[in-house]
């Protein structure tokens, strides 16, 4: 089935709508090209936005030229696209509903479904719309009936339905529709899939409206409690949204990214399975959360930290199912060709049996922030941190991968071994707040000290007056920013201001944006989203001045695509989006650097006030 | 020719083999062999709430096993006593039936299940099964054969 004419779109170019279990992406053409069902994890249903052959997509558009233009209903993760064309006017409304617990009691809802709300607005529009779902990575062999309840394709593993009040006319492996839809007109579609039993089918009409009224309302109950009153407040929220779209309700995780093996550069060979949660975003995480006022979430996500690595603990592998296992071993789907010819198309990821060792600090600092907040720590989740403490005091002199998760051999990362210190730091921090009275703290503390002196004698390159990647190194990297953040280093020390003088000379990208580091491995790659915002975090917490804090704050803003969504990188050139799409990290880099500017802006209002 | 109950091995053989009649079909749901989900279709027949309707229907569908075992017991005597192939026999026979006829009877009674002709409505939204089950997976026959079969094997086998 022909996908359309042209490349596969921008990654900027799609949007994202959730129900916090999976994930859709949809292109400004309104085709669906990507969407993993019934999990972020699951082999994909649509995936055209890997091989526009082979993957399948579900488009919903008004054939010929026409513009679009798009927005998330208020508060929302509601996408609204407009197509104009010359003849007429199509309101396209797509959304994943999702519903309060007293209305999932007292409603038969179905599991997964998306929703596609189509009204012509302005005169008349010539639709067309094609329904081609490749279930299974496109491997799966589907069966296909058209019925009076609509179209049902069955496939090994499950069943789709798409109902919907257009003339869907079936063909080989696809449906078509095209229709003319006339000023005030309005149509239904939706699409559910069942796993394992009957699926609940949509009776389309005022019920698909109560659907959407429902998600809509869940969407901005939900942003009204976001506490945040700081500067940007609009970009924060998007990126509470986004967040909380990646956060897989059932276990408190949340996921990098949706999507897989969008490429960092492209035609290139950077490309990642990211439907998996790190660790390394943990403490971050955790801390935008709570910033912003949404603690059930954080509190869930620190108890999925705590007990879904059960099974590994002491060690913690660097990334983890929704569920909590470790992640699929990494294999390629041949048979796709890539985002625009990137290969590989990988899904699983082999980094999670990397040893990564700030991945403790990460999980240690994100439970300590329920102290932080005035929340109690149970007895088992006590000692999962002690048992923590105790393997970062046997393991931290070890080299390790680092945050980067370069494939070649181990190095002494300055990153890591300041998680380490981080990790002793809040162990020591828990206990002095009694949380962890069986902690031998002499040790912690004399660890502490020893991992402190070692960053400072061995990160520290005399000759190059900068802290450097690793031990005994020439070059610097973006997570030195984070020496200051973590309270190793006062922002406005010395050699704090020096290695952001260093940073800035050989690792920016021009325009606020920040490459991760600059080597031969990391040639073609952009600029990294969450680094770029560690730098504008880094001059809010008093590396530079409020307004130039700001200014790089604000530049970074206008990387996002045009609904505030932003990927893993950012094309220093064409300031086009690279990577996974959307990123998670990126949008905890742009919350925790607006907190921080928050707190930088009321502290300065309040030194206005007493002066 | 006298009926002879046996209540004790009927309440027992007859729990045992229920038990393993819902084993074996959530492991044909596991196995991706059918979407057929009884516990579930029975559950939403008392309450919308899918996750309620799971758990209440594991307990109905235990129960109502267990009380149709009863009417295998009396089928195996009128056959000449209970065999496991007896038992399998009668298992086949009320999997037919269940097909042929229960599946296209079924959205008529179900208060939650939309019917092929009218279609899902605000209350009732529930897949029907369609001929033969066919809409849950085309191996659905298939699995409600087997595992009825297993049904009637056990207490053809231990029921004396």
């Amino acid at each position: 089935m022909q996908y359309g004419s042209g490349p596969a779109p921008s990654i900027g170019d799609y949007g994202v709508i959730g129900d916090c279990h999976s994930a859709a992406l949809i292109s400004k053409r309104g085709s669906l090209d990507w969407l993993c069902w019934p999990w972020f994890d699951s082999p994909s249903l649509f995936g055209a936005i890997l091989d526009i052959e082979k993957g399948g997509f579900w488009r919903i558009s008004p054939g010929g030229e026409c513009q679009t233009r798009r927005r998330y209903l208020p508060g929302t993760n509601v996408l609204e696209t407009t197509f104009e064309s010359a003849t007429g006017t199509l309101r396209l409304t797509d959304c994943m509903p999702v519903y309060d617990q007293d209305y999932e009691r007292t409603h038969m809802i179905p599991d997964r479904e998306i929703l596609r709300v189509l009204e012509c607005t302005r005169g008349e529009v010539q639709l067309d719309a094609t329904f081609c779902p490749a279930p299974k990575y496109g491997k799966a062999r589907t069966h296909w009936r058209q019925k009076t309840l609509g179209i049902h394709v069955q496939f090994v593993g499950g069943a789709l339905w798409l109902r919907s009040d257009l003339d869907w006319q079936m063909k080989d492996d696809h449906a078509e529709c095209r229709a003319v839809l006339r000023a005030g007109e309005r149509r239904y579609c939706s699409l559910v899939m069942m796993e394992h039993g009957p699926a609940v089918l949509s009776p389309l009409g005022e019920s698909c409206d109560a659907a959407l009224a429902e998600t809509v309302t869940w969407w901005k109950t939900w942003s009204d409690r976001c506490e945040y009153k700081g500067p940007f407040r609009y970009e924060v929220l998007r990126s509470a949204l986004t967040l909380k779209l990646l956060n897989f309700a059932p276990s408190g995780a949340i996921v990098a990214a949706p999507s897989t093996s969008l490429p960092e550069r492209v035609g290139g060979d950077l490309n990642w399975d990211y439907r998996f949660c790190w660790l390394r975003d943990a403490s971050m995480t955790v801390a935008a959360l709570f910033g912003l006022g949404y603690h059930d979430e954080a509190e869930a996500f620190i108890d999925w930290l705590l007990y879904s690595t059960n099974l590994t603990q002491p060690r913690l592998l660097v990334m983890y199912t929704v569920y909590g296992k470790p992640a699929m071993r990494e294999r390629g789907l041949s048979h796709w060709s890539g985002y625009r010819n990137s290969q590989p198309v990988r899904i699983g990821n082999n980094a999670r049996s990397q040893l990564q060792l700030d991945v403790y600090g990460e999980v240690v600092s994100a439970a300590a922030q329920l102290d932080e907040y005035n929340k109690s720590i149970d007895r088992s989740s006590a000692r999962v941190l002690r048992g923590i403490g105790k393997y970062v005091r046997e393991h931290w002199t070890m080299p390790d991968k680092g945050i980067w998760e370069p494939r070649v051999a181990n190095q002494h990362h300055t990153h890591s071994k300041l998680m380490c210190w981080v990790a002793m730091n809040k162990l020591l921090q828990l206990h002095d707040a009694g949380f962890l009275r069986k902690l031998d703290r002499e040790t912690v503390r004399r660890i502490r000290d020893e991992i402190g002196a070692a960053i400072r004698e061995k990160a520290w390159n005399e000759k190059k007056q900068t802290y450097t990647a690793v031990f005994g190194g020439e070059e610097v990297d973006a997570s030195l920013l984070l020496l200051a953040k973590h309270e190793f280093e006062r922002p406005s020390s010395a050699r704090m201001r020096l290695t952001y003088k260093r940073i800035t000379e050989e690792i920016a990208a021009g325009s606020g944006l920040l490459y991760r580091y600059r080597d031969k491995l990391s040639a073609g790659e952009g600029a990294f989203g969450i680094c770029s915002f560690w730098l504008a975090e880094y001059l809010a917490l008093g590396g530079g001045s409020l307004e130039e804090s700001k200014s790089e704050f604000r530049k970074l803003l206008g990387y996002s695509n045009d609904l505030g969504l932003f990927s893993e990188e950012i094309d220093a050139a064409t300031g086009q989006a690279l990577g996974n799409f959307p990123q998670a990290f990126t949008h905890v880099g742009l919350i925790n650097a607006a907190l921080t500017l928050a707190d930088r802006c009321a502290k300065e209002m309040d030194q206005e006030r007493v002066a | 020719m006298t009926l002879q109950i046996h209540w004790i091995n009927w309440l027992f053989w007859g729990f045992v083999a229920s038990l393993a009649l819902v084993s074996a079909e959530s492991i044909a749901q596991g196995l991706g062999l059918t979407r057929l989900n009884l516990p579930l279709i029975l559950g939403a027949a008392i309450t919308p709430n899918r996750d309620r309707a799971r758990a209440l229907g594991i307990a109905l569908h235990v129960v109502i096993g267990w009380l149709f075992s009863f009417v295998y017991v009396i089928a195996m005597q009128f056959l000449g006593g209970p065999t496991w192939y007896r038992g399998a026999l009668i298992g086949l026979a009320q999997a037919l039936f269940i097909c042929v006829i229960g599946w296209q009877a079924l959205p008529g009674i179900h208060p939650r299940m939309a019917s092929e002709t009218h279609g899902p409505t605000s209350t009732r939204m529930l897949e029907p099964p369609g001929f033969m089950g066919l809409n849950y997976g085309i191996s659905t026959p298939l699995a409600v054969f087997a595992t009825h079969a297993i049904f009637g094997s056990i207490l053809g086998e231990f029921y004396r």
